[in-house]
Protein backbone atom coordinates (compact mmCIF):
# COMPACT_ATOMS: atom_id res chain seq x y z
CA UNK A 1 0.00 0.00 0.00
CA UNK A 2 2.60 2.59 1.27
CA UNK A 3 4.60 1.80 -2.55
CA UNK A 4 1.37 2.84 -4.38
CA UNK A 5 2.48 6.13 -6.30
CA UNK A 6 -0.07 8.17 -4.83
CA UNK A 7 2.13 10.87 -6.44
CA UNK A 8 1.69 10.05 -9.77
CA UNK A 9 -2.01 9.28 -9.61
CA UNK A 10 -2.57 13.27 -7.93
CA UNK A 11 -0.42 14.41 -11.06
CA UNK A 12 -2.22 12.81 -13.35
CA UNK A 13 -5.84 13.36 -11.98
CA UNK A 14 -4.66 17.33 -11.96
CA UNK A 15 -3.43 17.00 -15.32
CA UNK A 16 -6.47 15.46 -16.74
CA UNK A 17 -8.34 18.31 -14.64
CA UNK A 18 -6.04 20.83 -16.49
CA UNK A 19 -7.05 19.27 -19.77
CA UNK A 20 -10.61 19.63 -19.23
CA UNK A 21 -11.26 22.92 -17.41
CA UNK A 22 -8.26 24.81 -18.09
CA UNK A 23 -8.39 24.23 -22.20
CA UNK A 24 -10.23 27.05 -23.43
CA UNK A 25 -8.40 30.03 -21.84
CA UNK A 26 -6.86 32.49 -23.96
CA UNK A 27 -4.77 33.96 -21.47
CA UNK A 28 -0.81 32.12 -19.61
CA UNK A 29 -2.80 30.42 -17.54
CA UNK A 30 -3.20 28.16 -20.32
CA UNK A 31 -0.03 26.80 -20.70
CA UNK A 32 -0.11 25.23 -17.19
CA UNK A 33 -1.71 22.28 -19.19
CA UNK A 34 1.60 21.83 -21.17
CA UNK A 35 3.53 22.12 -17.88
CA UNK A 36 1.60 19.63 -16.68
CA UNK A 37 1.52 17.36 -19.29
CA UNK A 38 5.55 17.11 -19.33
CA UNK A 39 4.85 16.83 -15.24
CA UNK A 40 3.37 13.03 -15.90
CA UNK A 41 5.53 12.36 -18.68
CA UNK A 42 8.94 12.43 -16.93
CA UNK A 43 7.51 11.56 -13.30
CA UNK A 44 5.96 8.33 -15.42
CA UNK A 45 9.03 7.40 -16.31
CA UNK A 46 11.43 8.48 -13.37
CA UNK A 47 8.70 5.75 -11.54
CA UNK A 48 9.24 3.13 -14.56
CA UNK A 49 12.81 3.46 -14.50
CA UNK A 50 13.25 3.01 -10.28
CA UNK A 51 9.98 0.88 -9.96
CA UNK A 52 10.32 -1.51 -13.05
CA UNK A 53 13.64 -1.47 -14.18
CA UNK A 54 15.70 -1.03 -11.12
CA UNK A 55 17.82 2.09 -12.52
CA UNK A 56 18.64 5.37 -11.65
CA UNK A 57 16.20 7.97 -12.96
CA UNK A 58 17.95 10.72 -10.54
CA UNK A 59 19.33 12.13 -14.35
CA UNK A 60 15.56 12.90 -15.69
CA UNK A 61 15.19 14.69 -12.37
CA UNK A 62 17.89 17.11 -12.77
CA UNK A 63 16.93 17.94 -16.17
CA UNK A 64 13.09 18.05 -14.41
CA UNK A 65 14.22 20.68 -12.15
CA UNK A 66 15.62 22.70 -15.20
CA UNK A 67 11.70 22.95 -16.55
CA UNK A 68 10.28 23.34 -13.59
CA UNK A 69 12.28 26.57 -12.50
CA UNK A 70 11.98 28.23 -15.73
CA UNK A 71 8.38 27.46 -16.32
CA UNK A 72 8.06 28.28 -12.63
CA UNK A 73 10.12 31.66 -12.51
CA UNK A 74 7.88 32.67 -16.03
CA UNK A 75 4.37 31.99 -14.24
CA UNK A 76 5.43 34.25 -10.99
CA UNK A 77 6.28 36.57 -13.41
CA UNK A 78 3.13 36.86 -14.47
CA UNK A 79 1.43 36.54 -11.41
CA UNK A 80 3.41 39.09 -9.66
CA UNK A 81 3.14 42.87 -10.19
CA UNK A 82 5.49 44.48 -8.55
CA UNK A 83 7.61 47.57 -9.15
CA UNK A 84 11.52 45.95 -8.55
CA UNK A 85 10.27 42.34 -9.96
CA UNK A 86 13.16 42.54 -12.64
CA UNK A 87 15.91 42.78 -11.11
CA UNK A 88 15.06 40.09 -7.98
CA UNK A 89 14.21 37.72 -11.44
CA UNK A 90 17.53 38.41 -13.12
CA UNK A 91 18.70 37.66 -9.27
CA UNK A 92 16.86 34.24 -8.90
CA UNK A 93 17.91 33.40 -12.47
CA UNK A 94 21.92 33.50 -11.77
CA UNK A 95 21.42 32.28 -8.27
CA UNK A 96 19.76 28.97 -9.48
CA UNK A 97 21.84 28.40 -13.26
CA UNK A 98 25.08 28.89 -11.66
CA UNK A 99 24.12 26.26 -8.57
CA UNK A 100 23.08 23.90 -11.29
CA UNK A 101 26.24 24.18 -13.55
CA UNK A 102 28.24 24.12 -10.03
CA UNK A 103 27.02 20.61 -9.72
CA UNK A 104 26.84 19.63 -13.01
CA UNK A 105 30.77 20.30 -12.54
CA UNK A 106 31.01 18.56 -9.78
CA UNK A 107 29.40 15.57 -10.06
CA UNK A 108 30.88 15.57 -13.72
CA UNK A 109 27.76 14.58 -15.02
CA UNK A 110 23.72 13.90 -14.56
CA UNK A 111 23.55 10.95 -13.12
CA UNK A 112 23.48 12.66 -9.77
CA UNK A 113 20.47 14.55 -8.49
CA UNK A 114 21.41 17.98 -7.79
CA UNK A 115 19.96 18.09 -4.51
CA UNK A 116 21.76 21.86 -3.81
CA UNK A 117 19.96 23.56 -6.75
CA UNK A 118 16.96 21.46 -5.98
CA UNK A 119 16.72 23.57 -2.52
CA UNK A 120 17.86 26.84 -4.00
CA UNK A 121 14.82 26.50 -6.33
CA UNK A 122 12.56 25.75 -3.66
CA UNK A 123 13.97 29.02 -1.39
CA UNK A 124 12.80 31.18 -4.82
CA UNK A 125 9.17 29.67 -5.18
CA UNK A 126 8.94 30.17 -1.60
CA UNK A 127 10.43 33.80 -1.69
CA UNK A 128 8.59 34.71 -4.59
CA UNK A 129 4.96 32.73 -2.66
CA UNK A 130 5.95 35.31 -0.05
CA UNK A 131 6.40 38.77 -2.88
CA UNK A 132 2.87 37.39 -4.04
CA UNK A 133 1.03 37.47 -0.73
CA UNK A 134 2.89 40.64 0.47
CA UNK A 135 1.87 42.32 -3.29
CA UNK A 136 -1.53 40.78 -2.21
CA UNK A 137 -1.34 43.23 1.54
CA UNK A 138 -0.15 46.84 -0.66
CA UNK A 139 -3.02 45.88 -3.56
CA UNK A 140 -6.39 48.68 -2.05
CA UNK A 141 -9.01 46.31 -3.99
CA UNK A 142 -10.35 43.20 -2.85
CA UNK A 143 -10.30 39.78 -4.21
CA UNK A 144 -11.91 37.13 -3.17
CA UNK A 145 -9.12 34.67 -2.34
CA UNK A 146 -11.35 31.51 -2.17
CA UNK A 147 -12.01 32.02 -6.01
CA UNK A 148 -8.91 33.04 -7.03
CA UNK A 149 -7.52 30.48 -9.24
CA UNK A 150 -3.51 32.28 -8.47
CA UNK A 151 -3.98 32.44 -5.04
CA UNK A 152 -4.67 28.36 -4.85
CA UNK A 153 -1.48 27.82 -7.48
CA UNK A 154 0.51 30.06 -5.04
CA UNK A 155 -0.61 28.62 -2.30
CA UNK A 156 -0.08 24.94 -3.09
CA UNK A 157 3.25 25.45 -4.49
CA UNK A 158 3.65 27.62 -1.21
CA UNK A 159 3.04 24.53 1.54
CA UNK A 160 4.82 22.21 -0.81
CA UNK A 161 8.03 23.55 -1.16
CA UNK A 162 7.90 25.13 2.35
CA UNK A 163 7.72 21.63 3.93
CA UNK A 164 10.14 20.03 1.35
CA UNK A 165 12.99 22.45 1.77
CA UNK A 166 13.62 20.36 5.18
CA UNK A 167 13.50 16.78 3.09
CA UNK A 168 15.63 18.65 0.52
CA UNK A 169 18.28 20.03 3.32
CA UNK A 170 18.72 16.45 4.56
CA UNK A 171 18.28 14.47 0.92
CA UNK A 172 21.03 12.41 0.93
CA UNK A 173 20.34 11.11 4.76
CA UNK A 174 16.45 11.09 4.71
CA UNK A 175 16.91 8.75 1.24
CA UNK A 176 18.30 6.07 3.67
CA UNK A 177 15.94 6.49 6.71
CA UNK A 178 13.43 3.58 5.45
CA UNK A 179 10.38 2.50 6.62
CA UNK A 180 10.48 -0.85 5.34
CA UNK A 181 12.86 -2.49 2.57
CA UNK A 182 11.87 -0.52 -0.37
CA UNK A 183 10.32 2.63 0.86
CA UNK A 184 11.87 5.76 2.84
CA UNK A 185 10.26 8.52 4.59
CA UNK A 186 11.25 11.13 2.72
CA UNK A 187 8.73 9.41 0.15
CA UNK A 188 5.85 9.23 2.07
CA UNK A 189 5.99 12.82 2.95
CA UNK A 190 6.65 13.42 -0.52
CA UNK A 191 3.35 11.87 -2.05
CA UNK A 192 1.66 13.30 0.71
CA UNK A 193 2.78 17.31 0.17
CA UNK A 194 1.93 16.51 -4.01
CA UNK A 195 -1.35 15.54 -3.37
CA UNK A 196 -1.72 18.46 -0.94
CA UNK A 197 -0.02 20.30 -4.03
CA UNK A 198 -2.05 19.26 -6.87
CA UNK A 199 -5.35 19.39 -4.43
CA UNK A 200 -4.80 22.92 -4.31
CA UNK A 201 -4.01 23.27 -8.37
CA UNK A 202 -7.30 21.12 -9.25
CA UNK A 203 -9.33 23.87 -7.05
CA UNK A 204 -7.63 26.86 -9.04
CA UNK A 205 -8.59 25.28 -12.49
CA UNK A 206 -12.33 25.27 -11.26
CA UNK A 207 -11.95 28.42 -10.36
CA UNK A 208 -10.62 29.83 -13.38
CA UNK A 209 -13.31 27.06 -15.57
CA UNK A 210 -16.07 28.99 -13.00
CA UNK A 211 -14.19 32.43 -14.21
CA UNK A 212 -14.46 32.12 -17.40
CA UNK A 213 -18.28 30.74 -17.48
CA UNK A 214 -19.35 34.31 -15.90
CA UNK A 215 -17.13 35.98 -18.39
CA UNK A 216 -18.57 33.94 -21.36
CA UNK A 217 -21.33 36.47 -23.08
CA UNK A 218 -25.18 35.18 -22.93
CA UNK B 1 23.96 -8.10 18.69
CA UNK B 2 20.42 -7.77 20.53
CA UNK B 3 21.21 -4.45 22.13
CA UNK B 4 22.90 -2.97 18.81
CA UNK B 5 19.40 -3.94 17.38
CA UNK B 6 17.47 -1.63 19.83
CA UNK B 7 20.14 0.84 19.62
CA UNK B 8 19.30 0.97 16.38
CA UNK B 9 15.72 0.82 16.29
CA UNK B 10 15.95 3.59 18.69
CA UNK B 11 17.70 5.87 16.64
CA UNK B 12 15.71 5.02 13.50
CA UNK B 13 12.60 5.95 15.65
CA UNK B 14 14.48 9.22 17.21
CA UNK B 15 14.69 9.89 13.21
CA UNK B 16 11.38 9.56 12.30
CA UNK B 17 10.20 11.71 14.83
CA UNK B 18 12.41 14.75 13.75
CA UNK B 19 11.65 14.37 10.28
CA UNK B 20 8.06 14.54 10.76
CA UNK B 21 8.00 16.93 13.67
CA UNK B 22 9.67 19.35 11.39
CA UNK B 23 7.68 18.53 8.33
CA UNK B 24 4.66 19.33 10.33
CA UNK B 25 6.01 22.33 11.85
CA UNK B 26 7.02 24.06 8.14
CA UNK B 27 3.98 23.26 6.91
CA UNK B 28 2.28 24.79 9.98
CA UNK B 29 4.26 27.73 9.07
CA UNK B 30 3.11 27.57 5.43
CA UNK B 31 -0.21 27.42 6.28
CA UNK B 32 -0.59 30.14 9.30
CA UNK B 33 0.88 32.30 6.63
CA UNK B 34 -1.47 31.64 4.27
CA UNK B 35 -4.07 31.90 6.95
CA UNK B 36 -2.97 35.15 7.76
CA UNK B 37 -3.49 36.36 4.16
CA UNK B 38 -6.98 34.98 4.19
CA UNK B 39 -7.77 36.88 7.32
CA UNK B 40 -6.43 40.16 6.30
CA UNK B 41 -7.94 40.32 3.03
CA UNK B 42 -11.45 39.61 4.97
CA UNK B 43 -10.75 42.29 6.73
CA UNK B 44 -10.03 44.58 3.80
CA UNK B 45 -13.49 43.01 2.83
CA UNK B 46 -15.05 44.88 5.64
CA UNK B 47 -13.07 47.81 5.96
CA UNK B 48 -14.26 48.34 1.88
CA UNK B 49 -17.58 47.56 2.85
CA UNK B 50 -18.04 50.26 5.62
CA UNK B 51 -16.05 52.66 3.59
CA UNK B 52 -19.27 52.16 0.76
CA UNK B 53 -22.22 52.07 3.57
CA UNK B 54 -20.06 55.59 4.56
CA UNK B 55 -20.42 56.95 1.12
CA UNK B 56 -23.96 56.41 0.85
CA UNK B 57 -24.48 57.93 4.34
CA UNK B 58 -22.79 61.03 2.75
CA UNK B 59 -24.49 60.86 -0.25
CA UNK B 60 -28.06 60.68 1.15
CA UNK B 61 -26.91 63.47 3.98
CA UNK B 62 -26.28 65.64 0.72
CA UNK B 63 -29.45 64.81 -0.96
CA UNK B 64 -31.04 65.99 2.26
CA UNK B 65 -29.17 69.02 2.70
CA UNK B 66 -29.96 69.80 -0.39
CA UNK B 67 -33.86 69.70 -0.34
CA UNK B 68 -33.61 71.08 3.27
CA UNK B 69 -31.65 74.14 1.19
CA UNK B 70 -34.39 74.26 -0.89
CA UNK B 71 -37.19 74.24 1.48
CA UNK B 72 -35.71 76.72 3.08
CA UNK B 73 -35.66 79.09 0.49
CA UNK B 74 -39.03 78.41 -0.45
CA UNK B 75 -40.24 79.35 3.12
CA UNK B 76 -37.94 82.83 2.65
CA UNK B 77 -40.02 83.33 -0.66
CA UNK B 78 -43.46 82.53 0.61
CA UNK B 79 -42.46 85.00 3.55
CA UNK B 80 -41.57 87.55 1.46
CA UNK B 81 -44.29 87.34 -0.75
CA UNK B 82 -46.69 87.85 1.90
CA UNK B 83 -44.95 90.42 4.32
CA UNK B 84 -43.41 92.42 1.96
CA UNK B 85 -44.32 92.48 -1.73
CA UNK B 86 -48.07 91.23 -0.88
CA UNK B 87 -48.14 94.23 1.39
CA UNK B 88 -46.42 96.42 -1.33
CA UNK B 89 -48.76 95.73 -4.40
CA UNK B 90 -51.77 96.12 -1.90
CA UNK B 91 -50.56 99.13 -0.64
CA UNK B 92 -50.26 100.32 -4.74
CA UNK B 93 -53.56 98.25 -5.14
CA UNK B 94 -55.26 100.78 -2.85
CA UNK B 95 -53.52 103.77 -3.74
CA UNK B 96 -54.43 103.64 -7.06
CA UNK B 97 -58.37 102.99 -6.04
CA UNK B 98 -58.54 106.30 -4.17
CA UNK B 99 -57.52 108.35 -6.90
CA UNK B 100 -59.66 110.87 -8.05
CA UNK B 101 -59.37 112.15 -11.48
CA UNK B 102 -61.32 115.55 -10.54
CA UNK B 103 -58.47 116.14 -8.29
CA UNK B 104 -55.14 116.60 -10.43
CA UNK B 105 -52.47 117.51 -8.07
CA UNK B 106 -53.76 114.93 -5.81
CA UNK B 107 -54.05 112.10 -8.32
CA UNK B 108 -50.75 112.87 -9.77
CA UNK B 109 -49.24 112.72 -5.74
CA UNK B 110 -51.06 109.55 -5.73
CA UNK B 111 -49.86 108.35 -9.38
CA UNK B 112 -46.37 108.99 -7.96
CA UNK B 113 -47.06 107.40 -5.23
CA UNK B 114 -48.21 104.00 -6.91
CA UNK B 115 -45.20 104.56 -9.00
CA UNK B 116 -42.90 104.15 -6.50
CA UNK B 117 -44.47 101.45 -4.47
CA UNK B 118 -44.25 99.43 -8.22
CA UNK B 119 -40.64 100.11 -8.27
CA UNK B 120 -39.85 98.72 -4.80
CA UNK B 121 -41.92 95.77 -5.64
CA UNK B 122 -39.90 95.32 -8.77
CA UNK B 123 -36.99 95.30 -6.49
CA UNK B 124 -38.22 93.04 -4.13
CA UNK B 125 -39.08 90.47 -6.87
CA UNK B 126 -35.77 91.07 -8.13
CA UNK B 127 -34.30 90.01 -5.12
CA UNK B 128 -36.51 86.53 -4.89
CA UNK B 129 -35.38 85.83 -8.69
CA UNK B 130 -32.07 85.87 -7.04
CA UNK B 131 -33.30 83.82 -3.97
CA UNK B 132 -35.18 81.25 -6.11
CA UNK B 133 -31.75 79.73 -7.78
CA UNK B 134 -31.58 78.17 -4.84
CA UNK B 135 -28.83 75.93 -4.88
CA UNK B 136 -26.61 78.02 -7.50
CA UNK B 137 -25.94 80.55 -4.23
CA UNK B 138 -23.42 77.46 -3.33
CA UNK B 139 -21.82 77.54 -6.79
CA UNK B 140 -20.75 81.25 -6.13
CA UNK B 141 -18.87 79.65 -3.50
CA UNK B 142 -19.72 79.62 0.49
CA UNK B 143 -18.35 82.99 1.27
CA UNK B 144 -20.86 84.59 -0.63
CA UNK B 145 -24.03 82.04 -0.48
CA UNK B 146 -23.42 83.45 3.76
CA UNK B 147 -23.07 86.75 2.86
CA UNK B 148 -26.55 86.63 0.71
CA UNK B 149 -28.50 85.12 3.46
CA UNK B 150 -26.97 87.39 5.77
CA UNK B 151 -28.10 90.46 3.36
CA UNK B 152 -31.68 89.02 3.35
CA UNK B 153 -31.92 88.93 7.19
CA UNK B 154 -30.57 92.51 7.58
CA UNK B 155 -33.62 93.79 5.97
CA UNK B 156 -35.99 92.67 8.88
CA UNK B 157 -33.93 95.25 10.43
CA UNK B 158 -34.09 93.30 13.76
CA UNK B 159 -30.31 92.36 13.71
CA UNK B 160 -26.84 94.19 13.65
CA UNK B 161 -25.40 91.12 12.00
CA UNK B 162 -21.12 91.54 11.31
CA UNK B 163 -19.79 89.62 8.77
CA UNK B 164 -15.70 88.80 8.86
CA UNK B 165 -14.62 86.72 5.50
CA UNK B 166 -10.80 85.66 5.65
CA UNK B 167 -8.76 86.70 2.67
CA UNK B 168 -7.03 83.55 2.27
CA UNK B 169 -9.71 81.24 1.89
CA UNK B 170 -8.67 78.88 -1.29
CA UNK B 171 -10.51 79.61 -4.30
CA UNK B 172 -11.14 76.34 -5.56
CA UNK B 173 -13.34 75.16 -2.73
CA UNK B 174 -15.13 71.85 -2.13
CA UNK B 175 -19.14 71.59 -3.35
CA UNK B 176 -20.05 69.39 -0.79
CA UNK B 177 -18.66 70.55 2.19
CA UNK B 178 -20.03 74.14 1.07
CA UNK B 179 -23.68 72.81 0.56
CA UNK B 180 -23.15 71.24 3.83
CA UNK B 181 -21.75 74.39 6.00
CA UNK B 182 -24.12 76.53 4.61
CA UNK B 183 -26.87 74.41 5.71
CA UNK B 184 -25.41 74.60 9.39
CA UNK B 185 -25.38 78.54 8.80
CA UNK B 186 -29.47 78.67 8.01
CA UNK B 187 -29.45 76.01 10.70
CA UNK B 188 -27.98 78.40 13.10
CA UNK B 189 -29.34 81.34 11.83
CA UNK B 190 -32.86 80.07 12.28
CA UNK B 191 -32.11 78.99 15.89
CA UNK B 192 -31.13 82.65 16.75
CA UNK B 193 -34.39 84.05 15.12
CA UNK B 194 -36.75 81.78 16.93
CA UNK B 195 -34.98 81.20 20.56
CA UNK B 196 -32.06 83.40 21.03
CA UNK B 197 -33.90 86.53 21.27
CA UNK B 198 -30.68 88.05 19.79
CA UNK B 199 -29.68 91.50 18.62
CA UNK B 200 -26.44 90.87 17.20
CA UNK B 201 -24.87 88.37 15.06
CA UNK B 202 -21.55 87.88 14.31
CA UNK B 203 -20.26 85.28 11.53
CA UNK B 204 -16.54 84.75 10.95
CA UNK B 205 -15.26 82.71 8.14
CA UNK B 206 -11.41 82.05 8.81
CA UNK B 207 -9.21 79.83 6.90
CA UNK B 208 -5.38 78.88 8.05
CA UNK B 209 -3.05 75.47 7.31
CA UNK B 210 -5.56 73.82 5.49
CA UNK B 211 -8.47 74.40 8.49
CA UNK B 212 -11.78 76.40 7.49
CA UNK B 213 -13.21 77.48 11.07
CA UNK B 214 -16.75 78.94 10.61
CA UNK B 215 -17.54 80.60 13.83
CA UNK B 216 -21.49 81.95 14.76
CA UNK B 217 -22.27 84.62 18.01
CA UNK B 218 -25.06 86.08 19.30
CA UNK B 219 -25.69 88.21 22.44
CA UNK B 220 -29.28 85.96 23.02
CA UNK B 221 -30.29 84.13 26.22
CA UNK B 222 -28.09 81.67 25.81
CA UNK B 223 -28.59 78.42 27.46
CA UNK B 224 -26.78 75.52 29.54
CA UNK B 225 -25.09 73.26 26.97
CA UNK B 226 -24.49 70.18 29.30
CA UNK B 227 -27.52 70.91 31.53
CA UNK B 228 -30.15 71.41 28.32
CA UNK B 229 -33.42 69.08 29.31
CA UNK B 230 -34.20 66.34 26.60
CA UNK B 231 -37.20 68.30 25.62
CA UNK B 232 -35.51 71.20 24.55
CA UNK B 233 -32.62 69.67 23.29
CA UNK B 234 -33.89 69.86 19.19
CA UNK B 235 -32.87 68.02 16.61
CA UNK B 236 -30.65 71.85 15.32
CA UNK B 237 -27.90 71.40 17.96
CA UNK B 238 -27.74 67.42 16.90
CA UNK B 239 -27.88 68.21 13.46
CA UNK B 240 -24.75 71.15 13.33
CA UNK B 241 -22.81 68.22 15.26
CA UNK B 242 -23.42 65.05 13.15
CA UNK B 243 -23.48 67.54 9.83
CA UNK B 244 -20.42 68.73 10.80
CA UNK B 245 -18.83 65.35 11.29
CA UNK B 246 -20.35 64.08 8.12
CA UNK B 247 -18.05 66.64 6.33
CA UNK B 248 -14.91 65.06 9.09
CA UNK B 249 -15.17 68.44 10.73
CA UNK B 250 -16.06 69.11 14.58
CA UNK B 251 -18.66 71.49 16.36
CA UNK B 252 -18.01 73.33 19.29
CA UNK B 253 -20.72 74.81 21.03
CA UNK B 254 -19.98 77.21 24.03
CA UNK B 255 -23.28 78.93 25.75
CA UNK B 256 -24.21 79.98 29.11
CA UNK B 257 -27.32 81.50 30.02
CA UNK B 258 -27.60 84.72 29.68
CA UNK B 259 -24.23 84.87 27.87
CA UNK B 260 -24.99 84.57 24.25
CA UNK B 261 -23.87 81.76 22.00
CA UNK B 262 -20.59 80.65 19.89
CA UNK B 263 -20.63 77.63 17.25
CA UNK B 264 -17.57 77.23 15.74
CA UNK B 265 -16.94 73.99 13.16
CA UNK B 266 -14.16 73.51 11.84
CA UNK B 267 -12.82 71.03 8.67
CA UNK B 268 -10.23 70.04 6.79
CA UNK B 269 -10.43 72.37 3.91
CA UNK B 270 -10.78 71.95 1.05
Amino acid sequence: MLTFPFYLLAEWVCFIAAVLLVSNLNNYLHTIRYYLCFVVIVESICYYLAWIERVNNQWLYNIFILVEFSYGIWLYYNFISFKYFKPIIIFFCILFFSTYIFELVSYGGISTFFNRADTIESVIIIGLCMLYYYTLFQQEEYINLSEDPIFWIVSGSFIFYTTSIGLDTFFKKLVEVRINHSISLRYIIMNLLNIILYSCWIKSFICMRIKQKSIRPL
Amino acid sequence: MLDKIIHMHEDKTEIYTAVITTSVIFMMVASGLIFLVIVYNNRKKKHIEEKIQLNLIFEAEIAKTQLEVQEQTMQTIGADLHDNIGQLLSLTSLTLNSIELADIAKAKQKIDASIDLTLRSIKEMRLLGKLLQGDQLIVLGLAEAIRYEISWLERSGKFVISYLQDDELPAAGNPDKDLILFRIVQEVLNNIIKHAGATQIGIKLGYAEGILQLSINDNGVGFDVDNLPVEQRGMGLQNIQKRAAIIGGEAAIISNPGAGTNITISIQYP
